[in-house]
């Protein structure tokens, strides 16, 4: 015991546990998380005999300045799902865990046309959010599954910091002989941008419902009769949009989505105490048991 | 004991001690948020902004409701049982519409009873939320704040009235872009404030209180104080228990070399005792 206490409080003792406490546990504990991620998807994958693609965007807060950093749906994102579908026998089916704000257009038409095009069952897990690009990408599934508070958004395409559909506004409301040349040179990509999107949304939709409604949701969606952000939850999809919307969303798809937290931030601002809380008799939700 | 052992181990204390106030302040939390829930059967969720310094260069760095606060905060009510009331303490500024909605409309379908807490604020988003719930409790000094949509560092109901007031030929196309959006964002704020006030003890003014709320009728910071809520017709009482306000002092500004107010602490009370000036 002495000897231990005079080892602590030689220098080399304390490098020693410094070191342990700095390096080899922080590195200890990634390990174990990205173990528990495998496991979990892993399970789901084995549940379902599917094929399991995750893709969360959460915002990162670079640690020097605090700069949040934004992260969407880019060419790497589609270039690595589409390597996984194709890594993915044609009879398999393929569970897509969606978390995003959205992002490039051409990078979620990709993604979603790859699914679209995959013989197997296709299916659109939606546990919190998938906004504009994600909500494209959920069009394309065969079967789209959202938690009950969970919500999609429109895909009206956004040119820079504008909506394409408010662009065209200014052009239908102002005289034209007083409107900037570059308003109107974005009015004209927003006129093709907006056409574009509508026909895809629309190809996506496609063998899902008649020719008809599937012309008149993707031009609900991608029209911007809304603002971008709007949230469409289970009940809007369901009666507006008229898609086919599940939500038994299996527990397993809530402990992957909670193994890929938020980078840590100094405090963090919703806190609870952890565990389910139950009457007594009532009987625990699927998530419940799995914690 | 050399003289270098004592210096290691002045050292190691003042190394470890940061983590152990930590430590503390999260055990007597818990051991709060435990007795609350306890004491009304329920679960506390807080959602507590608070502004940070950075220590690195000093920059503040703002919390606001963000779509990470709203999935924390479904997660833990996904957690609790359909009949199990919810205790839900805000102090924020608000946030995204987006995130805030979430929650409200999470908070609006639970089946057990949703209390609000506003020991503090709650301002935009946070006001959204608590419109959801079954009740708002507010400290007698703490305020709500209106709902209406921002864009960017402008309010919409202000963008709007550019366009009511200048002729559109005069207006620079930016802001008809924003106009534009500004429209649908007031629209579907108002809308989305009239759901969640749905079967609310609002005496039918729901329209109108969506409107007040909604359309820019003050200014974005302006405090809806206890007595006004009230005024309005809210759904809100002012016996806030003291555990929630005791709980929010465990919750104290992080990073801040001075603080700003000080005082003794410990309650103060008028003894009943004759003055010393009514001694003639």
């Amino acid at each position: 015991m002495k000897r231990l206490l005079k080892w602590i409080f030689s220098v080399r003792g304390l490098v020693t546990v410094l070191f342990v406490l700095f390096v080899v546990a922080p590195a200890m504990e990634s390990c174990r998380t990205v173990k528990l991620r495998d496991d979990a998807i892993n399970a789901l994958e084995k549940k379902r005999g599917s094929r399991v693609i995750v893709l969360i965007h959460r915002q990162e807060s670079v640690n020097v300045l605090g700069v949040p950093l934004v992260r969407y749906i880019n060419i790497e994102d589609s270039e690595a799902i589409l390597r996984a579908i194709r890594f993915t026998d044609k009879n398999i089916p393929i569970d897509f865990i969606i978390h995003t704000p959205g992002g490039l257009v051409l990078a979620a038409s990709q993604i979603a046309k790859a699914i679209k095009r995959h013989p197997a069952k296709t299916t659109v897990f939606v546990p919190h959010y998938a906004m504009s690009g994600g909500t494209l990408i959920a069009l394309a599934a065969n079967e789209i599954v959202m938690d009950t508070n969970a919500v999609l958004g429109p895909i009206d395409p956004q040119l820079g910091d504008f909506p394409a559909a408010s662009v065209l506004k200014v052009v239908e409301r102002k005289p034209i002989d007083k409107i900037d040349d570059m308003t109107l040179v974005l009015a004209d990509q927003s006129q093709k941008a907006i056409a574009q999107v509508t026909a895809l949304a629309q190809e996506l939709l496609s063998g899902k419902m008649p020719p008809e409604k599937a012309k008149e949701v993707a031009h609900r969606l991608a029209s911007g009769i809304w603002t971008h952000d709007f949230p469409i939850t289970v009940e809007t999809a369901k009666e507006l949009i008229g898609l086919p919307i599940s939500t038994e969303i299996p527990g397993e798809v809530f402990l992957v989505t909670s193994l890929y937290p938020q980078a840590q931030q100094s405090q963090p601002s919703v806190f609870y105490l952890p565990g389910p809380r139950y009457k007594k008799g009532e009987p625990a939700g699927q998530e419940a048991a799995l914690r | 004991m050399a003289i270098t052992d004592i210096f290691w181990f002045f050292f190691l204390l003042s190394a470890l001690q940061p983590m152990m106030t930590r430590r503390l302040l999260e055990f007597s939390r818990q051991r709060l948020i435990s007795k609350i829930e306890n004491d009304r059967g329920s679960r506390v969720i807080l959602l507590v902004h608070r502004q940070e310094t950075m220590s690195f260069l000093g920059f503040p760095v703002y919390r606001y409701i963000d779509v990470d606060d709203s999935e924390e905060v479904l997660r833990a009510i996904h957690m609790t049982g359909k009949d199990v009331p919810i205790d839900l303490i805000l102090h924020t500024p608000g946030g995204l519409v987006l995130a805030s909605l979430q929650i409200a409309e999470a908070v609006k379908k639970h089946k057990g009873k949703v209390t609000v807490f506003v020991p503090h604020y709650a301002m935009s988003g946070g006001t959204l939320i608590s419109l959801a719930a079954s009740e708002i409790v507010m400290s007698e000094h703490a305020v709500l704040g209106p709902v209406d949509p921002q864009l960017g560092k402008y309010p919409a109901a202000s963008v709007l009235k550019v366009i009511a007031k200048k002729p559109i030929k005069d207006i620079e196309d930016e802001t008809l872009i924003m106009a534009d959006q500004a429209e649908k964002a007031i629209i579907q704020v108002r809308e989305s404030v009239k759901e969640l006030l749905q079967g609310k003890p609002t005496n039918g003014k729901v329209d109108e209180l969506a409107r007040l709320l909604s359309e820019g009728t003050w200014t974005h910071d302006f405090p809806i104080t206890y007595e006004r809520a009230k005024a309005l017709g809210l759904h809100v009482n002012s016996n806030i228990p003291d555990d929630v306000l005791k709980l929010m002092g465990l919750y104290p500004q992080p990073t801040r070399t001075q603080p700003t107010v000080e005082y003794l602490p410990g309650p103060r009370t008028r003894r009943p005792a004759a003055s010393p000036s009514a001694n003639g």
